[in-house]
């Protein structure tokens, strides 16, 4: 059944979709009924742009987060359609899905160059745009946005890897950052991100950074009525970002590994957001669900092109010295990647 | 209004199944008289609003503030500051917990005044503030949860053996009062505030939970220390509240409101005073952030004051009445079995539950689902309504007889049990022991010994918050027992199957 997707390093799409809390768990089984191998929920926070509310303090809503690697574009696609058609976003305002492109991996050491787009697709109209900063100001970037002409954005609550600078009664401590994720068309992403780094620069470093990811196929867009449609076109020939995003997912318990080992390999930072990951298994019937689901977390580092390989080595190194990890590494281009303090 | 009508949704389908258990019996077992059965609607329907605007308003003001505070106090990296802190932080949400206050009247009358009101509260209120401060040494000392157990219960072993049974039941039951409606959500978030600081790398969300528990044994250690010390000889007996008449329909609502709403303030208070001290001195938050958790602050206000009236108004005499009635009318085996499910039904209604069972859900990504630690809490409330019934038929069975050997079964289990779930367990017991198990679960034990000859209604009165903050301990370390196996097998699968 490991057709479609695979923990590992060889997916080359992922889907990602942001549905009402609660809806996730069927929306994830169904995509492993149909072949994804694993699927990982998160949650988070949208809001709801009424004045009325907002003074009521009750314009949040929860959301949750699904995220499918596959190993083949168009197994994303295709996946994505078969959602759609049994109706899961069918409701009103029910939520947005999106895929995006993975670079390739290389399969064995000394083999391919370490990344390469593989599919020549879209030079995509869409952007996924996201800003991680400091815990609570995710609701002004959200305002920030807004005033900018974004529909709607979702929070999602992250960890800072731990500041070795900052010991609290002798012991690391991690910040609490907030990371929010819009998607709107390329010119929008490209004057939202312009509003935000002029709205929250700041001399103090580590307050944050910014970039936007392709995405090819989108779903539930507000005002797009393209909706389950492709976008096609070739990548620009020479690479469009010097920074690469690196996504891994690893069972919770190694989580501090994977940053130990990435430190040593001169990445200084990285967000960690906590999930479950549900896989398929044979035997069905948790408690009250169908997959019994473990705990993973998904770490999301910005790291310079040439970095790239080295983490990569790292990584498979790690995976195979212990099955317990069960990586799931992606890697994609961050676009226009910049930081909110200028001093950096 | 999306996160009402969520909350409201949610609450409907936490308070109708208690409701719709009452219906069944007023048309089998133990018709209610008609009156205080519209009451007892009236009472279910405040209850549901209630609960959904308090909820909102936890989520809102009090969790932040339990955050913030908790987050604050360790980043000033300083040890007396963190003590100090702890002290007086658990000292006085315990002192304005209005349960607190009923409880240590009862002792009062019953002691003939030897522990005097305030007294108990001023001893309570300073154990809880010193586990407290245990608490916080605890976390920022990595210090393992059940060490700091095992220690603080082999103490509270040790002074129960100078304690007279009375004074075990008094122990035990403050313990559950302390850990009161709001006094729950603040504590589960500053600890959540410093574990936060130090988790995301850590294994799992352990250091999240256990707070709540080392208050509730605060406030026994407490309690046992001035029953060692000053123990009173003699008891008398007291009136207990019957079934009264009311003038006219709307009364028991009426009446009790004035008392709600104070009640209320006095539970919502510390916590803007912990605010405006903390915001003033170190944070200085945004004019926006500062409104949002007012208004939470106001929320958790009303919707507490809505949930009390329901619950004083329509609950509380038709329990009396249902516990009276099972035990004059029908068999033991009938009342039992009405406990066992009463009890498991009234616990889904407790508004602290949600709040420990949602965080526990969000801290372990979902893997633990709120509806699993719900019904492992729900049937650990059964089995104390249970043994509360089963002591009410039983002459001679003293409270220790029960909490002796459970409490021994629960350390060994702690042995077992992985960390996470020996903090919820002892979380979910403070919990457990909110103002809906403080009213008309005590109601109906009351109504029930009332009515049996042989019962004390006092005796068997108290000791009941005792039991239901106590089963939990169990069903949840056995849920985590459960799941450790479970998740064991589901690796061993996964990694065979990856290797094929």
């Amino acid at each position: 059944m490991t057709t479609i997707s695979d923990i590992g390093f060889a997916n080359q799409a992922m889907l990602l979709m942001i549905v009402p809390h609660g809806r996730a768990e069927a929306i994830a089984l169904y995509a492993l009924e149909e072949g994804a191998s694993c699927a990982t929920v998160f949650s988070g926070h949208g809001t709801v742009p009424k004045p009325i509310l907002r003074m009521l303090g009750l314009d949040e809503v929860r959301r949750e987060l699904i995220l499918i690697t596959l190993r083949k574009q168009d197994a994303a696609s295709e996946l994505l359609h078969k959602i759609r058609d049994v109706g899961h976003f069918s409701e009103k305002d029910f939520g947005i899905a999106f895929i995006q492109p993975l670079l390739k991996i290389s399969g064995e050491k000394d083999e391919l160059p370490a990344a390469n787009f593989q599919f020549e697709h879209s030079d995509a109209n869409f952007r996924a745009l996201i800003t991680i900063v400091e815990n609570g100001e995710g609701h002004t970037v959200v305002d920030i946005a807004r005033e900018n002409g974004a529909a709607g954005a979702t929070i999602i609550s992250a960890m800072g890897s731990a500041d070795h600078s900052a010991h609290v009664f002798d012991f690391d401590i991690n910040p609490r950052k907030d990371l929010v994720l819009l998607i709107s068309d390329k010119e929008k992403a490209d004057s939202l991100q312009e509003a935000l780094l002029a709205a929250l620069r700041t001399s103090t470093p580590g307050r944050g950074i910014i970039f936007s990811l392709y995405v090819t196929e989108t779903l539930g867009i507000m005002g797009h009525e393209n909706d389950g449609q492709s976008d096609s076109g070739i990548w620009a020939s020479t690479a469009p970002s010097p920074h690469t995003v690196l996504l891994v997912m690893v069972n919770r318990p190694k989580t501090k590994d994977i940053i130990q080992a990435c430190e040593t390999a001169g990445n200084m930072g990285a967000s960690i957001i906590h999930g479950r990951g549900i896989r398929h298994t044979d035997r069905p019937g948790g408690f009250f669900r169908e997959s019994f689901d473990i705990e993973r977390n998904m770490i999301l580092m910005v790291i310079k092109k040439e970095q790239e390989e080295e983490m990569i080595q790292i990584l498979r190194a790690l995976d195979k010295s212990d099955p317990d990890y069960a990586l799931s590494v992606s890697a994609t281009y961050a676009l226009d990647f910049s930081r909110f303090s200028q001093t950096e | 209004m999306g996160l009402f009508t969520e909350k409201l949704k949610e609450m409907g389908a936490s308070v109708l199944p208690i409701t719709f258990f009452v219906i069944l019996l007023h048309f089998t077992l133990t018709p209610i008289p008609v009156d205080d059965f519209w009451r007892f609607i009236i009472g279910a329907i405040l209850i549901i609003v209630g609960l959904g605007i308090f909820l909102v308003g936890v989520d809102l003001g009090a969790t932040p503030i339990g955050e913030l505070s908790g987050e604050s106090l360790v980043k000033m990296n300083k040890m007396p500051v963190l003590l100090i802190g702890g002290l007086l932080l658990g000292f006085i949400i315990s002192i304005a917990e209005p349960d607190l206050h009923v409880l240590s009247v009862q002792v009062e009358q019953f002691t003939a005044n030897i522990v005097g009101r305030w007294q108990m509260v001023l001893v309570v209120s300073v154990g809880v503030g010193v586990m407290v401060m245990v608490g916080f040494w605890r976390l920022v000392k990595h210090i393992r949860l059940r060490t700091v157990l095992w220690i603080t219960y082999g103490v509270i072993l040790l002074l129960a053996l100078f304690n007279s049974p009375e004074f075990h039941a008094f122990s035990f039951d403050a313990s559950g009062s302390t850990t009161g409606a709001i006094t729950t959500p603040f504590l589960l978030a500053l600890a959540a505030g410093i574990a936060g600081l130090f988790e995301g790398e850590a294994e799992d969300a352990r250091d999240r939970y256990g707070m709540v528990g080392l208050a509730s044994a605060g406030a026994i250690l407490a309690m046992l220390v001035q029953g060692a010390i000053d123990s009173p000889g003699s008891y008398q007996q007291i009136d207990i509240v019957e079934n009264i008449t009311p003038a006219f329909f709307m009364e028991p609502f009426t009446s009790s409101l004035s008392g709600v709403f104070v009640d209320s303030l006095l539970s919502i208070a510390p916590l803007a005073l912990v605010f405006i001290v903390i915001q003033v001195g170190i944070l200085r938050l945004k004019r926006k952030s500062v409104s949002r958790i007012m208004i939470g602050l106001l929320y958790c206000y009303f919707g507490l004051s809505l949930f009390m009236a329901g619950v004083n108004g329509g609950f509380m005499r038709v329990g009396r009445f249902i516990g009276a009635q099972l035990v004059l009318e029908h068999s033991p085996l009938l009342a039992v079995l009405a406990g066992f499910f009463l009890g498991m039904l009234t616990v889904i209604a407790e508004p602290a539950v949600h709040v420990l069972t949602d965080s526990v859900q969000e801290s372990t990504g979902g893997t633990v689902p709120r509806n699993l630690t719900l019904l492992s809490l729900a049937i650990g409330v059964a089995f104390s309504i249970v043994l509360a019934v089963i002591k009410i038929y039983v002459e001679g069975l003293m409270l220790w007889h029960i909490l002796l050997p459970a409490y021994i079964l629960i350390m060994i289990l702690s042995y077992f049990t992985p960390d996470l779930f020996i903090g919820v367990a002892f979380d979910a017991g403070g919990v457990a022991s909110g103002p809906m198990t403080a009213t008309f679960i005590l109601a109906f034990a009351q109504g029930a010994s009332g009515a049996h000859p042989s019962a004390n209604v006092l005796i068997d009165g108290f000791g009941v918050v005792a039991l239901v903050a106590m089963t939990p301990l169990i069903t949840i370390q056995a849920m985590g027992l459960i799941y450790k196996h479970r998740q064991r097998k589901e690796q061993q699968a996964a990694v065979s199957k990856d290797s094929e």
